[in-house]
């Protein structure tokens, strides 16, 4: 505007470019401290959490180391510590908005770390109390209520009773079985109730599943996803694949090729060793199956019940160099012996 | 109360919604979590703590929780019920086992005060087997017909193949919107 009027005057003209320039600087100065404002009161919204937070936790670090066994009215302590866990809790899931991920998460594993804390201090001064899983005592399950079917699958009727569950092996002692190809390829193989059995799985399974099994050998091809077994004693498994859950077993070996991890949980006596099982044909399941050859982390066994970094979980084991010779065990030969002590 | 009353209404505003995933282990959550979010599914260990995601979908931003379902983890589970919109209960269909124990800890779970207010999603997992049982199996065996509390729905999925598990989610989210996000 004005910079085509020749008819002003110098003056004029200079004053107007001054004007100019100085509303120029003038608006670059707003924006500027818009933004420093803008950016320090985001700041102040994160740093405003952080710094309430933590010390909202060392309150309750506080309170929790303060508690002791002749502190009176235990049970009040305890609650209100856990009223202020709780109310930290809910701040935290209010502000999940404007947090990034790993503040949620770090911030979540101090909550996690206080409510054990707590936990435990509890467990040390007052009596057991039991938390309220009070509807288990309305069950009663009907199991091994066995019946064989026309195609040979064992059926067990459960709760409720008109869903029925197939096994594909259940309640058998003292066989050698050996399930392969459209019996096991992407299938879930379900084994429940042996005693004294060697049983073999050839092929690539979807999923495997065992579980109160006694005295007896698996032997199991590539399973594209989980193993699962439960409530077994004195048993061997060898198996290859991408995770193995151990629940409430005792005295286990596992010969494994695992691509994830596996963990125990309530498991004592279990051996580890790596996957030693050929069958002709097993590369080809091994394809098929999708795990990767390559990688076996046998070595790497999460026990649930053994949190602590720094000292090895003594419920299981890896197989020692010296067994190796065992840990090279013949399946061969194995099972003809148990076919020969069958016999008598 | 006054900050979290602003902050609620910065949720409701940036269409927020925090959803729980629970279950056994070994029913596949992280899997879901991981398929639904398209990344590999094929690296993934039993949980020993818990993950989280933030994703957004449909418009909505969503925080994912997935938590280890093994059984010396589940008395952590209501460390996480806060604020929770969305219940996602996952079901290993095949797991012959464990259907008590799965009915049962979704019975405590209901009868949580926290976790009131949430819609309930059960995805009755790993479709893709062939002895699975079905979402109408599942229905029956843990009883859902009872609920009275919770907007729920049972659906069949496979997080390895992915089927169904993009509808199920959208369910749960048009009914968490609509009955947070009435007004918009
Ligand atoms: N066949 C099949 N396997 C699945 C499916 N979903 C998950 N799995 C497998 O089941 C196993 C357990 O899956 P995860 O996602 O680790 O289970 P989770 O529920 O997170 O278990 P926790 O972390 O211990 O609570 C893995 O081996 C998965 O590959 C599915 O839809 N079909
Ligand atoms: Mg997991």
């Amino acid at each position: 505007m004005g910079d085509n009027s020749v008819n002003l005057n110098k003056k004029e003209l200079i004053l107007e470019r001054l004007n100019k320039r100085n509303k120029d600087r003038q608006n670059y100065l707003d924006a500027k401290i818009e933004l420093r404002n803008k950016e320090s009161t985001e700041f102040e919204g994160t740093d405003y959490f952080a710094q309430t937070f933590s010390e909202r936790v060392k309150d309750i670090e506080k309170n929790i180391n303060n508690v002791h066994k002749d502190t009176p009215d235990l049970t009040r302590t305890f609650a209100s510590i856990n009223n202020d866990i709780q109310e930290l809790q809910r701040y935290l899931s209010n502000s999940t908005l404007f947090l990034p991920d790993y503040k949620i998460k770090a911030c979540q594993n101090i909550l996690n770390e206080l409510t054990a804390q707590s936990e435990d201090v509890r467990q040390r001064l007052l009596p057991k109390k039991k938390f309220g899983f009070n509807n288990k005592k309305a069950i009663n399950i009907k199991t091994n209520a066995v019946q064989k079917n026309s195609n040979g699958v064992d059926k067990t009727d459960f709760v409720p009773e008109k869903t029925k569950f197939s096994w594909t092996l259940s309640d058998r002692s003292n066989e050698y079985k050996l399930l392969v190809g459209t019996e096991v390829d992407r299938k879930d193989v379900t084994i429940s109730g042996l005693k004294n059995c060697f049983v073999e799985i050839r092929g690539h399974a979807g999923s495997v599943q065992i579980s109160n099994t006694d005295n007896c050998t698996f032997l199991c091809g590539p399973i594209s996803r989980s193993l699962f077994a439960e409530n077994c004693t004195n048993c061997t498994i060898v198996a290859a694949c991408q995770q193995l859950r151990l629940h409430s077993s005792i005295n286990c070996r596992l010969y494994l090729h695992v691509t994830c991890r596996a963990i125990i949980e309530d498991c004592t006596k279990i051996e580890v060793g790596s996957y030693n099982y050929e069958y002709l044909g097993i590369d080809i399941d091994f394809k098929k199956s999708g795990l990767d050859e390559t990688v076996n982390n046998y070595r790497d066994v999460a026990d649930f019940n053994w949190l602590s970094p720094d000292k090895p979980s003594p419920n299981w084991r890896l197989i020692s160099e010296l067994d190796y010779g065992d840990s090279k065990a013949n399946w061969t030969e194995i099972k003809e012996q148990f076919e020969r002590d069958k016999k008598f | 109360m006054g900050f979290l009353t602003v902050l609620k209404k910065m949720k409701q505003k940036e269409k927020e919604m925090r959803i729980l995933i629970l279950g056994l282990d070994n029913a596949g959550k992280t899997t879901i979590l991981k398929r639904f979010n398209g990344e590999p599914i094929d690296t993934i260990s039993p949980t020993l703590g818990f993950n989280i995601k933030t994703l957004e979908h449909r418009g909505y931003t969503l925080n994912m929780w997935d938590v280890g379902g093994q059984k010396s983890l589940r008395s952590y589970w209501r460390n996480y019920f806060e604020c929770t919109d969305g219940l996602i209960w996952v079901v290993d269909s095949a797991d012959r086992m464990r259907m008590e124990a799965c009915r049962e800890e979704l019975g405590v779970l209901l009868e949580e005060e926290r976790l009131a207010g949430a819609t309930l999603l059960v995805l009755a997992n790993k479709q893709d087997l062939p002895g699975a049982l079905t979402s109408q199996e599942i229905k029956d065996i843990l009883e859902l017909d009872k609920i009275t509390t919770h907007h729920w729905s049972v659906i069949g999925v496979s997080a390895v193949t992915g089927d169904k598990l993009l509808n199920a989610v959208d369910w749960l989210i048009s009914d968490i919107a609509k009955r947070i996000f009435t007004l918009d």
